[in-house]
């Protein structure tokens, strides 16, 4: 009888310990896609023995290595594990209009975030044009007025996607390697997107 | 307006009412534009140094479009 009840009281705690711990790996998991901090963390783990951020940044546009010259692996896999749902920008539609929807992108790679976080930053923005400017580093009252649009690449893998090298028109002189944007948000770069593999949405903004 | 070059989703280079003209695609997942017009200095580069002049300040202003916010026409 004592071994039946030592049994059970074992499997209940064994039960308990898995419960709460893909509980914490869950919260952990939703932590890093949400706090910048956090992010700035997991990305210094990202590199490679030898290399760090700061080496990379020094190097020249231009002239800067391909990301798994000093990126881990399991960094890479993962980083890009977080584009399977889609991939998104956001454009004003005048500049749609004006280069027109057969091909949309830059030839040496369009930057996109996850679908997730995109969806993520639109919720929090609740509508203020404001929000969504700062987070994306665009000049303050920039897309005032402005008609913007939401461009989601549902199979990104299919349009090479990668991480950055920081060699693209796209990147400025707030770019970070890893994938990362300042403020934490995943970036990576995909190439020029043809019709029929994205979805275009008008966003409303206040 | 006497296009020059038409680098689509990166610039467009040309000519208006005797003056030139940049528009550059800058940003990266948020996409903006930038319209410059061309200083007199910028101008004489581009007579003297060519196309490579123009390619070279676009990825100049693509690459601190800060520095060149307050001459945006947009």
């Amino acid at each position: 009888m004592n071994i039946k009840k030592t049994s059970s009281l074992i499997i209940v705690l064994f039960a308990f310990w898995s419960f709460t711990s893909v509980a914490q790996n869950a919260k952990n998991d939703h932590y890093i896609s949400i706090f910048p901090q956090d992010s700035v963390d997991y990305l210094a783990k990202a590199f490679k023995k030898g290399h760090s951020k700061n080496e990379i940044i020094s190097i020249p546009k231009g002239q800067r290595p391909l990301p798994s010259n000093y990126l881990k692996s399991r960094y890479i896999r993962r980083h890009l594990r977080s584009f399977r749902a889609g991939a998104s920008f956001l454009v004003p539609k005048n500049i749609l209009d004006r280069f027109g929807r057969t091909i949309l992108g830059r030839e040496d790679g369009q930057f996109v975030m996850s679908k997730n976080e995109m969806d993520d930053l639109l919720a929090k923005a609740n509508g203020q044009l404001s929000y969504i400017e700062t987070e994306l580093g665009i000049p303050a009252g920039y897309w005032k007025n402005t008609e913007l649009i939401r461009i989601d690449i549902q199979k990104p893998k299919r349009l090479h996607i990668r991480i950055p090298s920081g060699n693209e028109a796209g990147a400025n002189d707030l770019w970070i390697p890893g994938g990362k944007l300042p403020n934490g948000f995943s970036e990576s770069v995909v190439n020029p997107i043809p019709k029929g593999k994205y979805t275009e949405t008008l966003i409303i903004l206040k | 307006m006497k296009e020059i070059i038409n680098n689509p989703w990166n610039f467009s280079f040309f000519e208006e009412n005797n003056q030139l003209f940049l528009i550059i695609v800058c940003g990266n997942v948020g996409i903006f534009e930038l319209k410059i017009k061309l200083t007199k200095k910028e101008c004489e580069l581009y007579q003297t140094t060519g196309v490579t002049y123009i390619e070279n300040l676009v990825k100049d202003i693509q690459n601190s479009p800060s520095k060149y916010i307050k001459r945006n026409l947009n």
